[in-house]
C-alpha cells in the first residue's frame, strides 16, 4: 500500500497510470502542462510524458471540447480539462451537438471516447462563477455520461473507467473535497464500475442519497442520527447519468423513506429526477413523503454568504427527522 | 449576584431537563420574558425570567437534568457587582434519587482508546451503571461482557468493544452516563482502526495550487473497505460491481487486506471453501451471557443454535435477537401498525388502514403487483381471517419484553402511582352504573362528541358534580363553566388534557380541541396548564375493552364519568322485545362532597342527553 | 509610427468572367480530360440538387440546401482530396462530399431524415465527419482530426473543412483556425463566400474587407480565389493540402461566388435579394464559365450536350430511386433510435427501448 493521497492526487494518479498504459491518451487544457493545472491535477505529467501527451491549450473552451471531438473520432482518447464548471458554457455547443451525438448520427461509424474533467461545486469561498453545480444540464443530454467521485478511491477508479469508456464522459470533480480526506490507493489500474450507485452505509429507517462533496455532510449526518437512534442507509449516486435507480429503489423498499441531498439548486436537478423515478416505481413502499435538501432556487451568493446557501448537516438531519415523523 | 434556583414546576416533580435556552450568557432579560424550555415528566414548560437583569451564567445546557432547588441561572441585577469566578453550587440529593447525569467527563483521558456509550436502544439519552463485571487493570477481550447498564426500559449487558487492558472507568454503580459520552478507556496498543477524522485542518505548508478561494485541507485518512451486515468486508464499489455482474459475494474469497474482497477478486474469483461465511464453533468453546439466556428463554429460541457474530466467543443478547428475527422471517408477519415496512401499499391505502386500526401485516394483498388495495383494507376484519392455521395453537409473540428484573418507575407512571394512592386514601369513592340507549343515533355520529355533550348537559342540570371540594378548608366550589378533562392513553402513559370552557365551544370545535391536545401529547409539546384545572373528567375506556368500571376521582374534582364499550342488547319493553344499541355509563363520585341523589340526577341527565337521536 | 505587422490578401483567378485564361494555367488545367471530368461532376451536382429541391416540393424530401452557382467550390476542392485525407464538411458540402466517397443517395437519406445517410459505406469516407448543421462547430473538429495526425506523427495526411462566410462570425471559427495556427496543424479551411448568410450580405456580416484576412489574425497563410473559376479553386486547395501533408501547416482560402438558389428549400430569397445582381450572377456562374472554356477548346461539343445531360439525369435518377427505396421501403426499426446512443445501451434504457418496440411494432 502507498501513502494516503487526496482526491486531487488520485486524479493525477489515474491520469498518470492511463497515460502510461495507453498511447492514445492525451491530456490537454488551459494551464495543465507546465503549471500542472490550477489545482495541480496534472502536476508533473508533462515533465514525465512530454508536450505531445500533456498539452497547454489556448484559452478557448469550445476549442478544447471541439478538438476533443475531432481527436476522439480519430480513435484517440482525449482527456481534456475545463478549468471550472463555470467556464464550460462556451463549450456546451460542442458537448451537446457534437460529442453526445456523433456515434448516434453516424450509426456507430464514428464515436467519441473522450473525457471532459472539470472541478465543480461551491464551498471554497471562490469568486463568482467558480462555484457552479449544473450537473443537471449534462444529465439531460442523451449520449453523455456524468460521473461524480466523492472520495479519492472513487476518483481514481471512476476516472480510469471514464477514460476507458467508449463514449463521452463528463467527469465532475467536487473541488470542496479535493484535499479533505486521504485514502490509501493501490496504483493497480483497477477501474470502478460506471452506471452504479455505491452503498456507503447500511441502515433500516431511511435512505439518504447524495453525490459529490455533500456525501461528506450526508455521512456525518447519518453518524449523528445513529447516535440519536435513527439508522440511515447512505448511497452515493456516483454516476448521476445514467443513474442506477435500481439500487435506490431496493433501499427504499427496505426503509420506506428517502431523503436526497444535493448542493445544486432544487428545481430541475438530479434530485428531482430521482424523486420522480422513486415515485414512479416505489411509491407503494413509501411511508413518508420524499425529502429533498438542495441549494435554494437562487444564484449562489458570493463567498461571504455561501455557507447559508449550501446544505448543512443540520438541514439534512432536519429533513430526516421530518421523514421519521411519519410512522 | 443572584442565583435563581429551579422551582418545583408542578406536582412535586423532583427535577426537570433543559430542552432549549431561549437566551444566552451576557444577554439582558426582563422579568417575565421566556427564558428556557424545560421538560418535566409530563410536559414541556417555559420558565420565565424571575428578574430583570444581565444573565451571567447558565447552569447547564440542553439535555442536562437540573434538580428542583438547584441553581439554574445566575443574574447580575442592577446595582450588583460583576460576579467573580465561583465554584458550582452543590446539587441537592433527594430521598428518591433520580438519575444524576454528568454532562462532561470529569477527568482527562489516560492515553488509551476511549469507548463512548452507544445508544442502547431507541434513542435513549443515557443509561445508569448497575455493575461493572470487570475491574480497572483487568485485561479484557473484545466481546466479553463488561458492564451491566440500566436504561429506562431494561438492564443491558454491554460487551467490550475492543481487546486490551482496562485503563479507566468513567463512572461507578449508580452513575448515569449520557449516550455518546465516555464509558471506559482501554489500552489497545493502537491496534483498533481509527475513525476517520473529518475535522479539517489547514496545511501549514505545501503547494495547494493556483487556487481561487480557500480550500479546506484535511488530515483524516479514510478507507473504502467496510464490513457489511452480511459479514463480508468489501468496498461499496466492489458490492456495486458484484451486483452488476450478478456475482454472489459470499462465494468469493477476499484477497485484500483483512480478507476484503477486491475488484480483482471479482474478475478471477477464488471460491470460498464453504458457502457460508462463518464456520460453526463447537458449543463447548462458547460462553453465553445471562441476558442472552434470558432472552432466548423468553423468545423460545434454542440457545444452542445461536451463533455469535464472527470472531466473538460470547453469545450475547444481540445474537439471540438476530437469530429470532431470522427465524421469524418465515413465520407469521410481525405485529406492527398500519405502516409496516416491506409491505406494498399506496399512501392512501396506508392512511385508511391506520384510521381503521388495521394491521397491514395481516392482510393478504390482492393487488396486481402484490400490493394491498383499498378493498383489501375495507374488507379487513370481516369474513375469515387472512391466516387460518389448521387447528394448531400459537401463543401470541411478545410485543414488549418482560425483563424479569426490577425497574425504576419514572415519569408519568410515577406520577400516576403517587396520584392514585393519594386520591384513593382521601376520596370516598361511590359508583352508580347504568346503560344509555343510543339506538336513535344516526349513522356516522361522533361518539366522543356526544359523550362530552352529555356530560356538559348534566353539569348544567346538576352542577353539584361539576365542582371542586377542599376537605381541609371545608369548602366546595360549584363551577358555572365546564373544564372537561379527557383521559388519554398514550405510549408514554396516562395523560388527562383539559378542554377549557368546553360548554362554550360549539360541537365540532370540541373535537378539534381534543385532537389538538392529543397531538400535543404525542409530540411532547403539551403544557402543564393544558393538563390542569378540570372541573370533571371523562374516561372512555370502552374504546379498548370493558363495560362498567369505578374510575378514580381526582381531587379537587368530585366526579368522573366512565364510558364502556357499545354493545347490542335485547330489551323487553312493555309492548315487545327489541334489539337496542347500548352505551354503558359509570359514574364515580366523592361521597364527601355529593349526595347520592345529586349523583343519580347527574347520571339521569347524561342518559337523557345520550338517548337523543340528534 | 512604424507598422508592427502588415498584410496583403491575394486574389487568384485563372479563367476570367469571359471564360478566357487570365493567367498561365496550372499544370492540371492543361489537360482537357481533367477539366472535362470536373465539368461532368459539376453537372451531376447541379442535377442532384435540382432533383432534391423538386422532391422537397412534393413531400419526398425534407429541408434541403442547394449548391446552385457554387458547384466549383465543392467539386474543385473535393477533387484534391486523397484517400488518406479526412473531410469535415459543413451543411452545404454536397459537392466536396461526393468527391470523397459519400454516395449521393446517402446525402439524400440524411436530408430525408434518416441517420443511415451519415454512415458512409465507401472506405474513402470512412473517417469523414458527417454533415454539420450547427454553424462553425466543424472547424474545431477538423482541428482535432489534424491534431491527431500531428500527435501521432502521421505524415502525408491533411484535413479539409468548409464554412460559409457567415459562419466565420462564430467564435468557434476563430478558435479553430487559431488552434490550427498555434499548433501548425495540417488543415485547410475553405470559406464559401456565396454573398449570403440566409438574408444577410457580407457588408452586414463584418467590417473586414475580405473573409480570408481573418486568417491573418490567426497567423496562418490566407488567400482569396474566384469561386466561380474551378481551376482557381482546385489549384489553391490542391497546393494548400499538399503543403499541409508535407507539414507546412494550415491555410485559409476564401472562394468568392454567388448563391443562385434560396438558402434552403425553406427560404425565399426573392424577399431580400436584388434581382439585378442576381441576374448578373447568372452570367458569371461556374458551369457556364467552364462550359464556354471547354467548348472553346473543342473538348465539349454543344451538340453532345443534350445527350450528355440525359446521361447525367439517368445517373442522378438511379441515386434518387435508391434513396426513395431505402427511405420508404426499408425504414430503420423504431428501436434503432436507442441502438447507437452508447456503445452498450445502459440497462435502465432497455426498458424504454422495449416500450418503443412494443408500441411501434419493432422486431
Amino acid at each position: 500500500m502507498s501513502t494516503p493521497i487526496t482526491l486531487i492526487e488520485a486524479v493525477t494518479l489515474a491520469l498518470d497510470y492511463e497515460l502510461g498504459a495507453d498511447a492514445d491518451v492525451v491530456v490537454f487544457g488551459e494551464d495543465v502542462g507546465k503549471n500542472g493545472g490550477v489545482f495541480r491535477a496534472t502536476d508533473g505529467l508533462q515533465a514525465k510524458y512530454g508536450e505531445d501527451r500533456v498539452i497547454d491549450t489556448p484559452l478557448a473552451e469550445a476549442m478544447i471540447v471541439g478538438l476533443s471531438v475531432g481527436m476522439a473520432a480519430q480513435g484517440m482518447k482525449p482527456v481534456s480539462e475545463i478549468q471550472f464548471m463555470g467556464f464550460v458554457f462556451p463549450a456546451m455547443n460542442q458537448i451537446v451537438t457534437a460529442a453526445s451525438r456523433l456515434r448516434n448520427r453516424t450509426r456507430g461509424r464514428l464515436s467519441c471516447p473522450m473525457v471532459i474533467r472539470m472541478p465543480y461545486g461551491g464551498g471554497i469561498h471562490a469568486p463568482e462563477h467558480h462555484s457552479e453545480s449544473t450537473e443537471a444540464m449534462f444529465s439531460h443530454i442523451p449520449g453523455l455520461r456524468v460521473v461524480i467521485p466523492s472520495n479519492p478511491s472513487r476518483a481514481y477508479g471512476l476516472l480510469l473507467a471514464a477514460i476507458r469508456n467508449p463514449d463521452p464522459v463528463i467527469f465532475l470533480e467536487p473541488k470542496r473535497v479535493y484535499r479533505m480526506v486521504k485514502h490509501e490507493i493501490e496504483n493497480n489500474g483497477e477501474e470502478y464500475p460506471l452506471d452504479c450507485c455505491f452503498v456507503d452505509r447500511e441502515g433500516a429507517d431511511l435512505t439518504l442519497v447524495s453525490w459529490g462533496a455533500f456525501m461528506h455532510e450526508t455521512l456525518l449526518a447519518a453518524e449523528e442520527l445513529a447516535a440519536e437512534g435513527i439508522s440511515c442507509e447512505v448511497i452515493d449516486a456516483a454516476t448521476v447519468y445514467p443513474l442506477d435507480t435500481d439500487t435506490i429503489i431496493e433501499s427504499v423498499e427496505k426503509t420506506g423513506r428517502l431523503v436526497i441531498v444535493q448542493e445544486a439548486p432544487r428545481s430541475g436537478g438530479v434530485g428531482s429526477q430521482i424523486a420522480a423515478e422513486i415515485a414512479e416505481k416505489a411509491i407503494l413502499s413509501l411511508i413518508a413523503p420524499i425529502g429533498l435538501v438542495a441549494g435554494y432556487d437562487t444564484i449562489m451568493p458570493y463567498a461571504k454568504r455561501e455557507h447559508q446557501y449550501l446544505p448543512s448537516v443540520q438541514r439534512i438531519k432536519d429533513e430526516v427527522n421530518k421523514g421519521m415523523a411519519y410512522t | 449576584m443572584t442565583v435563581f434556583k429551579l422551582p418545583d414546576l408542578g406536582e412535586g416533580l423532583p427535577d426537570a431537563e433543559i430542552v432549549k435556552w431561549l437566551v444566552k450568557e451576557g444577554d439582558t432579560i426582563t422579568e417575565g420574558d421566556a427564558m428556557v424550555e424545560m421538560s418535566t415528566a409530563k410536559a414541556v414548560v417555559e420558565v420565565p425570567a424571575p428578574h430583570t437583569g444581565k444573565i451571567t451564567k447558565l447552569h447547564g445546557g440542553p439535555g442536562d437534568v437540573i434538580l428542583t432547588g438547584a441553581a439554574l441561572v445566575t443574574f447580575q441585577l442592577e446595582g450588583e457587582a460583576a460576579p467573580k469566578a465561583e465554584p458550582e453550587p452543590q446539587q441537592e440529593k433527594k430521598a428518591e434519587p433520580k438519575a444524576k447525569a454528568d454532562p462532561k467527563p470529569s477527568a482527562k483521558s489516560a492515553g488509551g482508546e476511549i469507548f463512548k456509550l452507544p445508544d442502547l436502544g431507541e434513542g435513549l439519552p443515557d443509561a445508569e451503571i448497575v455493575k461493572w463485571l470487570v475491574k480497572e487493570g483487568d485485561t479484557i477481550t473484545e466481546g466479553d461482557d463488561m458492564v451491566e447498564m440500566s436504561t429506562a426500559k431494561a438492564v443491558v449487558e454491554v460487551p467490550a468493544p475492543f481487546s486490551g487492558k482496562i485503563l479507566k472507568f468513567y463512572g461507578g454503580p449508580g452513575d448515569v452516563i449520557l449516550t455518546g459520552n465516555p464509558l471506559i478507556e482501554i489500552d489497545t496498543g493502537g491496534k483498533s482502526a481509527p475513525q476517520p477524522e473529518m475535522k479539517p485542518v489547514k496545511e501549514a505548508k505545501g503547494d495547494s495550487g493556483t487556487v481561487v478561494g480557500a480550500m479546506v485541507v484535511g488530515t483524516g485518512v479514510g478507507s473504502e473497505n467496510r464490513k457489511g451486515s452480511d459479514g463480508i468486508t468489501a468496498s461499496a464499489a466492489v458490492r456495486a460491481q458484484a451486483r452488476k455482474l450478478k456475482v454472489n459475494l459470499a462465494a468469493i474469497k477476499g484477497t485484500g487486506a483483512g480478507g476484503a474482497i477486491t475488484l480483482g477478486d471479482l474478475k478471477s474469483p477464488q471460491k470460498t471453501a464453504a458457502p457460508a461465511p462463518s464456520a460453526p464453533i463447537a458449543s463447548g468453546d462458547l460462553s453465553i451471557s445471562p441476558s442472552a439466556k434470558a432472552t432466548a428463554r423468553a423468545l423460545e429460541i434454542d440457545i444452542g443454535s445461536v451463533l455469535p457474530e464472527a470472531g466473538r466467543k460470547v453469545v450475547t443478547k444481540g445474537d439471540v435477537l438476530r437469530a429470532a428475527k431470522a427465524q421469524m422471517g418465515s413465520g407469521p408477519a410481525p405485529l406492527s401498525i398500519a405502516t409496516a415496512k416491506g409491505v406494498k401499499a399506496a399512501p392512501k391505502v396506508r392512511a385508511l388502514a391506520k384510521a381503521k386500526g388495521v394491521d397491514l401485516g395481516t392482510i393478504r394483498p390482492s393487488g396486481h403487483v402484490g400490493n394491498i388495495t383499498l378493498d383489501d383494507v375495507i374488507g379487513a376484519g370481516t369474513g375469515a381471517p387472512a391466516t387460518a392455521p389448521t387447528g394448531v395453537y400459537q401463543r401470541p409473540t411478545r410485543t414488549t419484553e418482560a425483563s424479569g428484573k426490577p425497574e425504576k418507575v419514572v415519569g408519568p407512571r410515577r406520577i400516576l402511582a403517587l396520584g392514585m394512592a393519594k386520591a384513593s386514601s382521601e376520596v370516598c369513592l361511590t359508583s352508580i352504573f347504568d346503560e344509555a340507549s343510543i339506538s336513535l343515533w344516526p349513522k356516522g355520529t361522533d361518539i366522543t362528541l356526544r359523550i362530552m355533550r352529555a356530560i356538559i348537559a348534566a353539569a348544567y342540570a346538576e352542577p353539584a358534580l361539576n365542582a371542586w371540594f377542599d376537605f381541609d378548608a371545608m369548602e366546595k366550589t360549584t363551577h358555572p363553566f365546564v373544564n372537561l378533562g379527557v383521559a388519554v392513553d398514550s405510549p408514554k402513559g396516562l395523560f388527562v388534557p383539559v378542554i377549557k370552557g368546553a360548554d362554550d365551544i360549539a360541537g365540532p370545535g370540541i373535537r378539534a380541541e381534543l385532537n389538538r391536545l392529543r397531538g400535543a401529547i404525542d409530540d411532547g409539546s403539551i403544557k402543564m396548564a393544558e393538563m390542569s384545572g378540570a372541573t370533571i373528567t371523562l374516561s372512555n375506556f370502552g374504546m379498548i375493552a370493558g363495560r362498567f368500571a369505578t374510575p378514580i376521582v381526582s381531587p379537587p374534582e368530585v366526579a368522573i364519568v366512565g364510558i364502556g364499550g357499545l354493545f347490542e342488547k335485547v330489551v323487553m319493553t312493555e309492548k315487545s322485545i327489541e334489539n337496542q344499541r347500548v352505551m354503558p355509563v359509570s359514574l364515580t363520585f366523592d361521597h364527601r362532597a355529593c349526595t347520592g341523589g345529586e349523583a343519580a340526577r347527574f347520571l339521569a341527565a347524561i342518559l337523557a342527553d345520550l338517548k337523543l337521536g340528534f | 509610427m512604424k507598422p508592427s505587422a502588415t498584410f496583403e490578401i491575394s486574389h487568384l483567378q485563372y479563367l476570367d468572367e469571359k471564360a478566357k485564361p487570365a493567367n498561365k494555367l496550372p499544370a492540371f488545367a492543361e489537360d482537357p480530360k481533367v477539366l472535362k471530368k470536373l465539368w461532368q461532376d459539376m453537372h451531376f451536382l447541379r442535377e442532384l440538387d435540382r432533383r432534391a429541391v423538386a422532391m422537397q416540393r412534393i413531400g419526398k424530401m425534407r429541408t434541403y440546401p442547394s449548391s446552385l452557382g457554387q458547384e466549383a467550390v465543392g467539386i474543385g476542392a473535393g477533387s484534391c482530396l486523397t484517400e488518406k485525407d479526412v473531410l469535415v464538411p459543413y451543411y452545404r458540402g454536397t459537392g466536396t462530399m461526393i468527391m470523397h466517397g459519400a454516395k449521393p443517395h446517402e446525402i439524400l437519406l440524411y436530408w430525408g431524415g434518416d441517420e443511415r445517410g451519415c454512415d458512409y459505406q465507401d472506405p474513402l469516407a470512412a473517417e469523414d465527419f458527417p454533415i454539420a448543421v450547427p454553424i462553425a462547430t466543424q472547424i474545431l473538429h477538423a482541428a482535432g482530426v489534424a491534431a491527431a495526425f500531428k500527435l501521432r506523427g502521421e505524415a502525408g495526411r491533411a484535413v479539409l473543412t468548409e464554412i460559409g462566410e457567415g459562419g466565420t462570425s462564430e467564435g468557434e471559427f476563430y478558435e479553430g483556425i487559431n488552434a490550427a495556427g498555434a499548433w501548425n496543424l495540417p488543415m485547410v479551411t475553405l470559406i464559401n463566400n456565396n454573398q449570403w448568410a440566409i438574408s444577410v450580405p457580407p457588408e452586414l456580416q463584418t467590417a473586414a474587407q475580405t473573409f480570408a484576412q481573418k486568417g491573418i489574425a490567426a497567423g496562418i497563410e490566407s488567400l482569396q480565389v474566384d469561386g466561380n473559376d474551378i481551376i482557381a479553386v482546385k489549384d489553391a486547395v490542391g497546393v494548400a493540402l499538399d503543403k499541409a501533408r508535407k507539414g507546412g501547416g494550415p491555410t485559409l482560402i476564401e472562394a468568392v461566388c454567388y448563391r443562385l438558389s434560396d438558402h434552403t428549400t425553406a427560404d425565399d430569397a426573392s424577399r431580400y435579394n436584388d434581382k439585378k445582381t442576381h441576374d448578373e450572377a447568372w452570367q458569371k456562374e461556374p458551369l457556364k464559365r467552364l462550359s464556354e472554356y471547354l467548348i472553346s477548346l473543342g473538348a465539349v461539343k454543344e451538340t453532345d450536350l443534350e445527350k450528355f445531360l440525359e446521361t447525367i439525369k439517368a445517373e442522378v435518377d438511379k441515386e434518387v430511386k435508391l434513396y426513395l427505396d431505402i427511405i420508404e421501403n426499408q425504414p430503420q426499426p423504431p428501436e434503432a433510435m436507442f441502438d447507437y446512443l452508447y456503445e452498450t445501451l445502459p440497462e435502465k434504457y432497455v426498458v424504454q427501448r422495449d416500450e418503443v418496440m412494443r408500441r411501434e411494432g419493432g422486431k
